[in-house]
């Protein structure tokens, strides 16, 4: 059928089927700003346009019903490059982050601005309700409405006034734009769903039903008749070699584990068999032909079956090569195990006076990024390059190489922008299958999972029982810690040992204990695929640590807040701890170089009013406050390393590679500000490239809080060397000493006698006469990490009708060094916290007796949208002077996942006397546990 | 797969329609029979009929009605300035509990009566406020018919009008329980209640989420009536909380074990008392 639609003020006929939905005719028509996140259901909303002047999912429209209506996009806001204010204002205020929602953001920012100029915080959370972000926690749209409203009204100047430091400096430790924002809130192309070309091949992954099973014999000549398809694999025509999905540095401290496919199905999820074909359809058609034989296996479906029942045998050598011993026991399932310690623990209990010893339990959460796991792979020449949406690109090529067998020197990666990545975009889930299929068919290849395999085949954070024994004295003194982690690493152990072992290497530095063990025990199980996750194991063994701290606080009959002021680390103390909790092999015990948690704590005591208590506003609502500490890394001191290349381009600017992959976050311009700062230039006279692998320098890639710390800091050292060699040539040019000469500001050397401009510098050293186009390198590898640290309070409304938890009040205190850039630091803390929120009250998969997940959806897996934010949400980051790191960056982001859990766990008995042990804290949990002490 | 798609613009032609292709649907706003995976039991619904054009919009007040169309917005029953006063004021609360507001702008007040939800936000007031809906099953065949009494047919029709009584002294609170705030209700409880010097003179209960549609649930209307609330909620609304758990059947689901939910409904109608209470200044 023929429509037609006026879209952005123009008249447009489509070509359509009555059934088209709205969202993919747009596409199809290059509008590039629609995205799709739900795969239909309606609930995410980053698909938004206006019809008819009111926002509406595109995705739940079908073409017939925008016939001889009118269309709006985000592509209408800017003219000829020309930024629309609303644009301006969200790059202004740090509300783009990976931008994946942005344009949605950008619909519902002029659609409320259309109908209200000055627009409430209500109207705001009303406008921007049907979308959801996991970046951004939301709190910095509420500037960006603030700011837009007034720049529109004719105050153009108006800016919003962020917190700034380091006075010394010009560009970093202030708020200045993302270096990719523009194209983000222009819906440029940028991610990899923008870059697919025609007569691409669709891959569709057949998954297995059965949580334990072995493929008997399976039939694919029925879908190989199927015109379109035109590649099918199954375990009978895939490689045999055995490889490991986890993007860590090679050698991992992760089982080889699986095939591209494998004979042995482990997870209900696992691939069966993958469908290239012209069309989604024909695929989607070409899966249901294949006919599959399983013999059905028992199965072990949870972490306590795993540890008590250990007859079923999910691994064995054949299936499960190991780099080093990482404690594996593959009879009992064991995946990884590692115990130790410092001083004396039995000595440590028995000068206790009370000891308190708790068992903790979390579950399976998602990463949910917007855009799910998505690759595009194609042929150049012999070299195959894949575009892809990664963490890592170059693990990525090394997993890729050796999946395949495809040499490393013949594979071209390119990380586009990342559409939300939070650790499930760190594991290579998709790419080595879709390369496999483009080197067997040479043809280009694109893979995308739905939401439904966003939540089965991703990664999850482990399900963990961790078991916490205090041991302190009268006088408040912690005597003796032990913490006793078992984790559920799924069918395949990318992570298995490190993410759990993070559940005590982030948790037990925070104490002045001399005497502390752990014993971490990891299990395969049947269950879908743990891997990494923002916070690592950290917000696990945080939740466990912390709220046995303010259990044996309370036994004590001390203050909890006093308690911890006792016992937390200071700058200066040695983190002898850290000798034995390595990543598999001995770790580098570290200084505390700076530490603010004094200071936080302090701020949060004064601003939540500890110790005041609250009533609520009816009998039955119960008001109670709570905190914790927490730290996280910098990196992986002694493993990771990052390099970057400055090259002088020509009229005296600077072009950037870095390794390192931005996935939002912003570390393309902290790289960007670093540069420009030492360089004495602009940030608009840098321009960056990153995540490469044909271009830019080596780099792990971003994770482990390693981006500004270890990517900073190679470019930080980059600019140096840059430096040097700008004034080595400047001074044979000038024929004076180097130590006579300056950079200055912007962008010159100057002596007593004189100045050379870059601009003049770069023609003379490239031009035949000269001594070549100047390039400087830089590396960064280290022994030392600096740890951040920092104090989250929450103030908690309990229903004690319905169980309901509300958090009314959040303020998170958080000491980051430097902050590079400040409003995109306070947007990683905001996101963070928002997100732990929702993993601490509701975000839960759930599985049957078969080990299906039942909720892999965002109807029933709910995360939190911009109505549930606390009511009194802040963040704030708290200076101190830090000797390491690029001007003394610290990391930022993964640390604020880590105190909701124990904040609200405290918050909740404070005004219910309920301790919960186990989170999420669902209503129902919490009514349970209130019913229980009534009886 | 949807293969046609009309937009009629007389009632007479979408029945017609309707009659020569049973299997196809009514569409409104879209936003249920578009969602992925909705309705499971539907899937082989080929064809849409379009009410957008048949002229089904808009509010209007009449001497003892009001009168809502069934292809009005939620939004537009929000931004309606007909519904400012009580009780029809509850309709604006009913509609913005869906909190999002991209489907608010799509979804009618028709459609959401249509695709009857256990735990749909607007049957639930609608019961309580006794509305009633004009439905053709055909051409020439019109139903007047209560919104419980629609809801329990098996074929569901064309709703071409929503009429609602204005009631005096009629109090109405409706309170819910979701995780996130976009989240659908998991029980959902609308109770109305006209007051007289602190006596109860009639009573309406609906509750959604704990069956298969909304429930009317008359037993606990009739134990309301006649009662006297001043200086005895307290004690009353524990007995009332009771009396109700033993009316409801809810069933374990993904969404919540049966006794949380009956725990829930018992919770929220206390809630929902109060809030009742303090509309009619009956003294705690």
């Amino acid at each position: 059928m023929r429509i037609s639609v006026t879209i952005n003020g123009k008249k447009r006929i489509f070509d359509t089927a009555p059934g088209e939905r709205v969202l993919h005719l747009l596409r199809r028509y290059g509008i590039l700003s629609v995205k799709n996140g739900c795969d239909g259901e309606g609930t995410c909303g980053v698909c938004a346009i206006l019809l008819d002047g009111k926002v509406v999912n595109s995705c739940q429209l079908l073409a017939p019903q925008i016939d001889g209506h009118e269309i709006k996009t985000s592509e209408c806001l800017s003219q000829k490059n020309k930024l629309h204010p609303i644009q301006e204002a969200f790059l202004d205020t740090g509300i783009v982050q990976c931008g994946y929602c942005t344009p949605a953001m950008l619909v519902a920012a002029y659609e409320l601005l259309q109908r209200k100029s000055e627009p409430t915080e209500e109207d705001i959370k009303d406008a921007f309700s049907g979308i959801i972000c996991r970046c951004t926690g939301y709190k910095q749209i509420f500037d960006a409405i603030e700011v837009a409203s007034k720049r529109i009204k004719g105050d153009e100047n108006y800016k919003k006034e962020y917190p700034a430091f380091r006075s010394d400096l010009r560009l970093v430790g202030k708020s200045t734009r993302k270096v990719d924002g523009q194209q983000l809130v222009c819906s440029n192309p940028s991610f990899v769903e923008d870059m697919i070309n025609p007569n691409t091949l669709y891959v569709k992954v057949l998954r297995s039903p059965h949580a334990h099973a072995i493929i008997k014999s399976i039939d694919v000549s029925d879908a190989e008749k199927i015109e379109g398809v035109e590649f099918i694999l199954t375990h009978e025509n895939c490689p045999h070699t055995l490889y490991g999905s986890s993007g860590q540095c090679y050698p991992e401290p992760s089982p080889y584990d699986r095939r591209i496919i494998n004979k042995k199905m482990r997870f209900v999820g696992d691939r069966v068999a993958a469908v290239a074909a012209t069309s989604e359809e024909i695929a989607m058609e070409a899966l249901n032909k294949i006919k599959v034989e399983y013999e059905i296996l028992p199965a072990i479906l949870s972490l306590e079956q795993a540890i008590n029942e250990p007859s079923v045998q999910i691994h064995d050598e054949t299936t499960s090569e190991y780099c080093f011993h990482i404690g594996q026991d593959l009879a009992k399932n064991i995946a990884a195990s590692n115990k130790g310690g410092i001083g004396d623990i039995e000595k440590g209990f028995k000068e206790a006076d009370v000891i308190i010893e708790r068992t903790y339990r979390t579950g399976h959460i998602q990463c949910t990024p917007l855009e799910p796991h998505v690759v595009y792979t194609y042929m150049e020449g012999d070299r195959l390059v894949i575009r892809a949406s990664t963490q890592v690109p170059f693990h990525l090529r090394r997993i890729v190489s050796r999946a395949t067998g495809y040499p490393e020197i013949k594979i071209h990666v390119i990380k586009e922008r990342v559409g939300g990545g939070f650790g499930a975009k760190q594991d290579v889930v998709m790419e080595e299958l879709s390369s496999y299929i483009t080197l067997q068919t040479g043809k280009p290849v694109y893979h995308r999972f739905t939401r439904e395999e966003e939540f089965i085949a991703s990664r999850t954070r482990h399900p963990t029982i961790i078991n916490v024994k205090v041991g302190a004295n009268k006088q408040g003194q912690i005597t003796a810690v032990d913490m006793k982690v078992q984790a559920d690493t799924g069918a395949y152990g990318p992570h298995c040992l490190t993410v759990p072992m993070n559940a005590c290497s982030k948790t037990l530095p925070l104490l002045r204990c001399k005497n502390m063990s752990y014993d971490v025990t990891v299990y395969y199980t049947n269950n879908i695929i743990a891997g990494a996750y923002q916070g690592y194991g950290a917000p696990s063994g945080a939740f466990a640590l912390q709220t046995a701290l303010a259990e044996t606080a309370t036994a004590l009959k001390i203050n909890y807040l006093t308690f911890i002021r006792l016992n937390h680390v200071r700058t200066g103390d040695r983190l002898d701890i850290l000798k034995c909790l390595g990543e598999g092999q001995e770790g580098i015990p570290q200084q505390v170089t700076s530490c603010a948690l004094s200071d936080c704590l302090d701020r949060g005591d004064f601003s939540i009013r500890w110790g005041e208590k609250e009533d609520g506003t009816a009998p039955y609502l119960k008001i109670g406050k709570g905190f914790a500490i927490i730290q996280q890394g910098s990196g992986l001191p002694g493993i990771d390393a990052a390099n970057a290349s400055i090259y002088m381009l020509g009229d005296g600017t600077f072009f950037l590679c870095i390794g390192g992959a931005d996935l939002g976050t912003g570390l393309d311009t902290v790289a960007v500000k670093v540069v420009a700062e030492i360089l004495m230039v602009d940030q608009d006279k840098v321009a960056v490239k990153a995540g490469d692998t044909d271009v830019t320098p080596f780099d792990v890639g971003s994770y482990a809080s390693s981006g500004t710390y270890f990517t900073g800091a190679a470019a930080y050292n980059a600019a140096l060397n840059m430096k040097k060699k700008i004034l080595e040539e400047s001074a044979k040019i000038l024929n004076v000493s180097v130590d006579k000469l300056t950079l200055d500001y912007p962008g010159k050397v100057v002596s007593d006698d004189g100045e050379l401009t870059y601009t003049k510098l770069a023609q003379l050293t490239q031009s035949g006469k000269g001594t070549g186009q100047i390039i400087a390198t830089g590396t960064f590898t280290t022994e030392e990490s600096p740890i951040p640290y920092g104090a989250h309070f929450a103030k908690v409304e309990v229903n004690e009708l319905t169980g309901t938890v509300k958090v009314k009040a959040f303020h998170a205190y958080q000491d980051c060094g430097t902050p590079i850039n400040p409003d995109l630091a306070l947007g990683q803390m905001y996101g963070a916290v928002i997100k732990s929120i929702g993993h601490t009250l509701y975000e839960q998969m759930i599985f049957d007796e078969k080990g299906k997940c039942l909720n892999p959806n965002f109807l029933d897996y709910k995360v939190p949208t911009i109505n549930d934010i606390p009511e009194d949400f802040r963040s704030e980051l708290v200076f101190v002077d830090e000797k390491l790191g690029p001007f003394g960056g610290k990391s930022i982001s993964e640390i604020a996942t880590n105190g909701a859990a124990p904040a609200i766990a405290t918050a909740i008995y404070d005004a219910t006397g309920v301790w919960v042990r186990e989170y999420p804290f669902t209503a129902e949990k919490v009514l349970e546990a209130i019913r229980e002490k009534k009886t | 797969m949807i293969q046609e798609y009309y937009i009629p613009t007389t009632v007479a032609d979408a029945l017609r329609i309707k009659a020569d292709q049973p299997h196809y649907s009514f569409i409104a706003g879209g936003t249920e029979i578009n969602a992925r995976g909705y309705p499971k039991t539907a899937q082989h619904i080929s064809g849409l009929i379009s009410i957008a054009r048949l002229g089904l919009t808009g509010i209007k007040k009449e001497e003892k009605n009001l009168i809502i169309y069934p292809a009005v917005t939620l939004q537009e029953l929000i931004d309606s300035p007909l519904l400012n006063e009580e009780p029809f004021n509850m309709l604006k609360t009913a509609a913005s509990n869906v909190k999002n507001r991209h489907i608010r702008n799509m979804a009618t007040i028709g459609g959401n009566i249509a695709a009857c939800k256990s735990c749909s936000d607007m049957i639930p007031i609608l019961m309580a406020m006794d509305a009633t809906l004009e439905v053709y099953s055909s051409e020439d065949v019109k139903h007047e018919e209560s919104v419980l009494e629609h809801i329990r047919k098996k074929e569901k029709y064309l709703i071409t009008k929503i009429t609602i009584p204005f009631r005096k002294d009629f109090h109405i609170a409706i309170c819910r329980y979701t995780r996130t705030s976009n989240d659908l209700a998991l029980i959902n409880v609308c109770l109305g209640i006209e007051l007289e010097g602190g006596i109860c003179k009639d009573a309406r209960l609906a509750l959604g989420g704990v069956a298969a549609t909304p429930l009317r649930i008359m037993e606990i209307e009739k134990f309301l009536i006649g009662e006297e609330f001043n200086g005895k909620l307290h004690q009353y609304a524990q007995k009332l909380r009771e009396h109700l758990e033993k009316q409801i059947h809810p069933i374990d689901d993904i969404r919540g074990k049966a006794w949380f939910k009956k725990e829930l409904a018992g919770g929220l109608v206390i809630q929902a008392l109060y809030e009742v209470a303090q509309k009619g200044g009956i003294i705690l």
